[in-house]
């Protein structure tokens, strides 16, 4: 048998001819475009199931997020008071299935926010500036109406789906989730223009329900205006919701074209003080003017 | 933000050394094959030649290569997706060829080489655990067979 030696220097079949960073690139294109696809999906079934979920899930969620912001201060004066406007106004919507609970929660900033389950949080200071009740009403009934089309679920349901996803590829340990998890912690910054508008439409439609008239239906947003003004507009506030400006023109042009009244409100907080020592230094022996 | 750093760092590492040895290798490779071109050696069982042997004994040679972070990086992400590992495949190559040089540098006094077996394995720390490689074996056997004058 003749032996004839393999002539060397021939393309080697054994191996892919491949550069290994084109390869690299590759994949690393192919499995961003199928995450891309993925995160959509997610995206649009939390939308689609938000308004399904248990109620037991929504309750988990809130008692995670109830005290994010602060401290809950479940002593607070004024606990009962805004429980008890909470209630008349979730009873306004005609859901009798739906219970909110107000939380007090101690904190800085001027804001509230609707959690799942009809959980509401007030942040204390907000309670501190408001100056008359049918304005909380307001920011409640706006609350409420994030509730009442789910919003917050819909917010958190990309979020949990991108949570779940950085916790399958990276780890429910590593930076990248815990990343993920504080941003599904600010649920609020989730929702579109359209919904708080929406929301306030529905805030709107209460305080007319339960008061008669729209009188402070802008005030809160006429004292985050000057605020916005006083911060050089940087409040990551405006980046999500409606500047308060248009707000309260939506508000206002509404108002005009449906002829709704607007009264006198009910005094809050140190103007409520005020009043009510104005009431008691009158003489009480002159008759009382209706 | 570190993590990345580190895992930017090992890839580039392993990209650039890990390439450099390789082609290194296939260099070596190259050149001891073109020497050993003489002798011959097949995986034939019964060689018509095996009549003329005066003596025969067993030779036997492995050689282990370690794989880079880089090649690592990119077999995961194939593994995701599936299809050909081609990060892998240069290292089966090499294991190889490399066992066969061996083994013919180890029978030198022989005129040929018979029946020659290859087989291949993986080794290393994490070699055992499901879905990683750790390092590749390649192990070469044979016949060595010294022929009649």
């Amino acid at each position: 048998m003749k032996y004839i030696p393999p002539k060397a220097g021939k393309t080697n079949h054994n191996i892919s001819q491949i550069h290994p960073l084109r390869e690299l690139l590759r994949l690393l294109a192919t499995i961003a475009v199928s995450l891309f696809l993925v995160w959509l999906v997610l995206g649009w079934s939390a939308n689609f199931l938000a308004p399904y979920a248990p109620r037991a899930l929504e309750e988990r969620i809130a008692q995670q997020f109830i005290t994010v912001f602060g401290d809950e201060m479940s002593t607070h004066p004024e606990q009962e008071r805004l429980q008890k406007l909470a209630d008349e106004l979730g009873a306004l919507t005609g859901d009798t299935e739906r219970k909110y609970t107000v939380h007090i929660v101690d904190s800085d900033s001027e804001n509230a926010m609707s959690l799942p389950n009809g959980h509401i949080v007030i942040l204390n200071q907000l309670l501190k500036q408001a100056k008359s009740e049918n304005e909380i009403a307001m920011v409640i009934g706006h609350e409420i109406g994030h509730d009442f089309h789910r919003d917050h679920m819909r917010g958190l349901g990309r979020g949990i789906g991108t949570l779940v996803l950085s916790a399958l590829i990276f780890g429910s340990e590593s930076s990248v989730s815990d990343f993920f998890l504080s941003s599904v912690g600010l649920a609020q910054a989730s929702f579109s223009r359209e919904q708080e508008r929406e929301a306030d439409r529905v805030g709107l439609d209460l305080l007319m329900q339960r008061y008669g008239h729209a009188g402070g239906a802008t005030s809160f947003f006429e004292r985050l205006l000057s605020k916005d003004h006083l911060f050089g507009g940087l409040k990551r506030f405006q980046a999500t919701h409606p500047s308060s400006r248009d707000r309260i023109r939506a508000i206002e042009s509404r108002i005009t074209s449906e002829h709704l009244p607007v009264d006198k409100v009910i005094p809050w907080g140190k103007a409520e003080k005020k009043e009510r020592k104005k009431s008691s230094n009158r003489d009480p022996f002159l008759p009382q003017v209706p | 933000m570190i993590e990345y750093g580190i895992i930017a760092f090992l890839l580039a590492l392993g990209y650039f050394v890990g390439s450099w040895a390789e082609s290194r290798h296939y260099r070596e490779i190259e050149k001891n094959e073109e020497r050993l071109n003489t002798l011959p050696a097949t995986n034939l069982k019964n060689h018509p030649e095996l009549e003329n042997a005066e003596r025969t004994w067993l030779v036997t040679e492995s050689v282990v290569i370690g794989q880079d972070y880089f090649k690592r990086f990119v077999a995961a992400l194939i593994n995701i997706v599936g299809g050909r590992v081609s990060s892998y495949e240069t290292l089966v190559d090499r294991a190889r060829r490399e066992a066969i040089i061996r083994l013919k540098d180890q029978a030198k006094d022989a005129d040929l080489i018979v029946n020659i077996r290859l087989e291949t394995s993986s080794i290393g720390g994490s070699a055992n655990r499901k879905g990683t490689v750790g390092s590749i074996e390649a192990l070469a056997y044979g016949t060595a067979v010294k022929l009649r004058k």
